[in-house]
């Protein structure tokens, strides 16, 4: 286990995480405030509660395979969740996508929960499932990237792992204090991150199960990175270049 | 049913936006995977075609969406 994997690993867990858990958030607060906090902070804690499960189950059940095939099987994964965020992030930051706002999803959520009725005297069902729903969903990605980064090498999943908690921690954190969705986390840019990394390291494992020689070894994870966000930059330059070209009039 | 059916559409959406995309990404492996398998070539060059096959792949598909 060297840096080389150890850092993008950490990078990529952590930024992929606050990204999923800002989107979460989004919806218990919608939840908590219309419906009340009992049923919203339920839900999540329960989802939460499954989600950790998945990641112990998993996470050393991938060990007990080889870990060329883990390398493959789970490089080509990760390969198509990176590659498919970069490809979104490309076609958002050259503005032929809408870019997504937290805002205007707590505002629909809001309108949605209130939408539901009244919550009454008892438990709450609707803010609990809205909100364990909304964790589940979000929590599954933050979970698979785990996973998948933890599996491409021996120790990864630890590193990965306290990424994701750090995420998870910051992102309830700023729920508490500035209470309200998080729309001025730049979640475009983290997913544009994100995408080059998993994108990086899903080529870097499908390429050592299959066999193949890295040049640089190790290090050419780096390189992979740096060859990934030069395309996604040329691409956002193509594709802005060719939406505007369309939207000129002729 | 109906749940299994969303969970499913759920997992298949994390790796699946476009089909034509997440296909090519998995036939530019495969064909690598022929290559190491069937030919001599060298495993350096084999690594370096696959990130070049890679990365055209993202910047056509992009382009593409874009032209829509």
């Amino acid at each position: 286990m060297t840096w080389a994997h150890v850092a993008p690993a950490v990078t990529a867990a952590f930024l992929a995480s606050i990204v999923e858990f800002v989107e979460a958030l989004t919806v218990i607060l919608a939840v908590g405030s219309v419906r009340g906090w009992r049923g919203a902070l339920t839900g999540a804690g329960a989802a939460l509660v499954l989600l950790l499960a998945l990641v112990a189950i998993f996470g050393p059940a991938l060990a007990l395979v080889p870990l060329n095939l883990v390398q493959l099987f789970v490089g080509t994964l990760l390969l198509l969740f990176g590659m498919r965020w970069l490809r979104k992030a490309i076609l958002r930051a050259a503005g032929v996508l809408a870019l997504h706002d937290e805002a205007a999803a707590f505002a629909k959520q809001t309108e949605a929960m209130r939408a539901a009725g009244g919550s009454g005297a008892g438990f709450d069902r609707v803010g609990f499932a809205a909100a364990f729903q909304i964790t589940v969903l979000e929590g599954v990605e933050v979970v698979f990237i785990v996973v998948a980064v933890g599996a491409g090498g021996v120790g990864l999943t630890a590193p990965a792992a306290l990424g994701a908690v750090a995420a998870l921690l910051l992102v309830v954190l700023l729920g508490v204090i500035v209470h309200q969705p998080l729309s001025r986390v730049p979640e475009n840019q983290l997913k544009f991150v994100v995408g080059v990394l998993l994108s990086s390291f899903g080529a870097f494992w499908v390429g050592e199960g299959m066999g193949l020689a890295w040049p640089g070894d190790d290090w050419s994870i780096l390189a992979l990175v740096l060859g990934f966000f030069g395309v996604a930059m040329l691409g956002v330059q193509m594709c802005g270049r060719t939406a505007r070209r369309k939207l000129a009039p002729s | 049913m109906k749940v299994l059916k969303t969970i499913f559409d759920e997992a298949i959406g994390l790796f699946v936006d476009d089909g034509a995309y997440a296909a090519a990404i998995v036939v530019w492996l495969l064909a690598i995977a022929g290559l190491v398998r069937f030919t001599n070539i060298s495993p350096n060059i084999a690594a370096t075609l696959l990130f070049v096959g890679l990365a055209a792949i993202l910047a056509e598909s992009a382009l593409r969406r874009s032209r829509k």
